[in-house]
């Protein structure tokens, strides 16, 4: 298991286009910018649609499973902030609401060697501070029948 | 076929000395390396009338300063005082191979006759990706609070994903890291000419950011090279044998900033800039004798091929 207990997590700096997104991380919930004109869910959040240019873009709520797309195991202890982790994966989801937003997170709750192409993933929140909870992404139970 | 087939030509080369860290400034890397690439042309320096570059530091966190970590036009000017410079350009997207194009493009206007293009890279002192502290700003927002750093970890997901979905093992690495390198046994500019790497060297080397063992990942050096361009006829008129340009491809896959890891970018990019350069350039995969394909991380040379 990584540790992340003596981790300096650098804090999110929100702007006017991602302070939804880290609003709704603070209640618990993802929510992603979804174009109101062809119903793209993008990540992250951009000024128009990268699909079809349109500019009427609302943040909506998504549900916080998925699978892994692809993940990394760090191994160097170069950045002193995350050095007492090491070793520990750092991954790329992609939402099962949201195909084409890529969340990056950690794998947490597991050993770094369970994180694999196509595993089946699942939400949870980690508070930073009082103005930012950290989306993060452990194991999730097997698919419902 | 592009009709400019063949009538640009690459007439010299030029290379600095290069080693591990900053002994000279950056500038004195550059202005050799121009220099030997005029030279090797059999041109003397106030006949070049054309300067291009993209002055570029990769490293993380550093600052930008002109003539110890970048070597801009500027710099160039100051250091040559060419007396009848008629076009220059400094690229902030596209690599360095956006500088060539652009120089190609230069010569076939006829805004310049003899043109120099160079990539010098700085290695600074202290921690290369020197990351940022407390908080993330802007792209990084999304990725630095999970120890997404340096482009390394950037581009060892994309290559995580390649491998299993392709049922691959990184081993297979290294077969090209071990081809590289003594390759580079026959080039004396090379950092590691001298320096011979074997497969055990590779499979037993440290892992850095998975699937990334060390010789995946290249070493950060001090130097420049310099290449210099002019038109297909006047190429024949000078000492060297040209290379003349055949083609050249360039694509864009847009990406926004802080979306990282998308394999299919990587891949569609590499495949749709190949296939114009084949198309423009008139010559196929199976006429190519030597490929130099870009192995900044030893998997980008997958999206390369």
């Amino acid at each position: 298991m990584s540790d992340w207990s003596k981790v300096t997590r650098p804090i999110p700096v929100p702007n006017e286009w991602t302070k939804p997104f880290w609003d709704a991380a603070r209640r618990g919930v993802l929510e992603l910018q979804r174009c109101q004109s062809c119903g793209y869910f993008q990540h992250p959040p951009y000024a128009t649609c990268t699909q079809c240019v349109a500019t009427d873009l609302k943040f909506e709520p998504v549900r916080g499973v998925g699978k892994i797309y692809a993940y990394t195991i760090m191994y160097h202890t170069g950045d002193k902030r995350f050095a007492a982790a090491v070793p520990y994966a750092s991954i790329i989801v992609e939402l099962a609401d949201a195909p084409g937003a890529l969340l990056a997170g950690n794998l947490l709750e597991a050993p770094y060697t369970e994180a694999k192409v196509g595993r089946r993933v699942e939400v949870v929140f980690e508070k930073l501070n009082d103005d930012i909870t950290l989306p993060q992404f452990r194991l999730a139970a097997a698919a419902p029948a | 076929m592009w009709e400019n087939r063949c009538k640009v030509a690459v007439s010299g080369v030029g290379f600095s000395k290069v080693t591990r860290s900053a002994e000279v400034p950056l500038a004195a890397h550059a202005l050799t390396a121009v220099k030997e690439a005029v030279a090797d042309s059999g041109l003397e320096m106030f006949d070049i009338d054309g300067l291009a570059t993209y002055p570029e530091l990769p490293a993380t966190g550093h600052a930008e300063v002109d003539g110890i970590s970048i070597v801009s036009v500027n710099c160039m000017m100051a250091m040559l005082k060419l007396p009848d410079l008629t076009w220059h350009i400094q690229v902030g997207t596209t690599n360095i191979g956006g500088a060539v194009q652009q120089a190609v493009n230069a010569l076939l206007a006829g805004v310049c006759r003899y043109a120099v293009v160079w990539r010098a890279m700085h290695n600074p002192r202290g921690t290369y990706q020197n990351l940022p502290g407390a908080h993330a700003q802007g792209a990084a927002q999304f990725t630095a609070p999970y120890g997404f750093g340096g482009p390394g970890q950037g581009m060892a997901v994309a290559y995580t994903r390649w491998l299993e979905r392709h049922s691959q093992n990184r081993e297979k690495m290294a077969t090209l890291a071990v081809t590289q390198r003594r390759h580079a046994q026959h080039n004396p500019h090379a950092y590691f000419y001298g320096t011979p790497l074997s497969r055990e060297d590779y499979l037993n080397s440290r892992m850095v950011a998975y699937p990334f063992c060390l010789f995946d990942c290249d070493i950060p050096v001090q130097g420049a090279v310099a290449i210099v361009l002019t038109t297909a006829e006047r190429a024949r008129d000078l000492k060297p044998r040209p290379a003349y340009l055949a083609g050249y491809g360039q694509r864009l896959h847009f990406e926004v900033a802080g979306r990282i890891g998308s394999l299919s970018n990587y891949m569609e990019g590499g495949s749709s800039s190949a296939k114009l350069t084949w198309e423009r350039s008139g010559f196929a995969p199976k006429d190519v004798d030597v490929a130099q394909i870009y192995d900044g991380f030893s998997a980008s040379v997958i999206y390369g091929l």
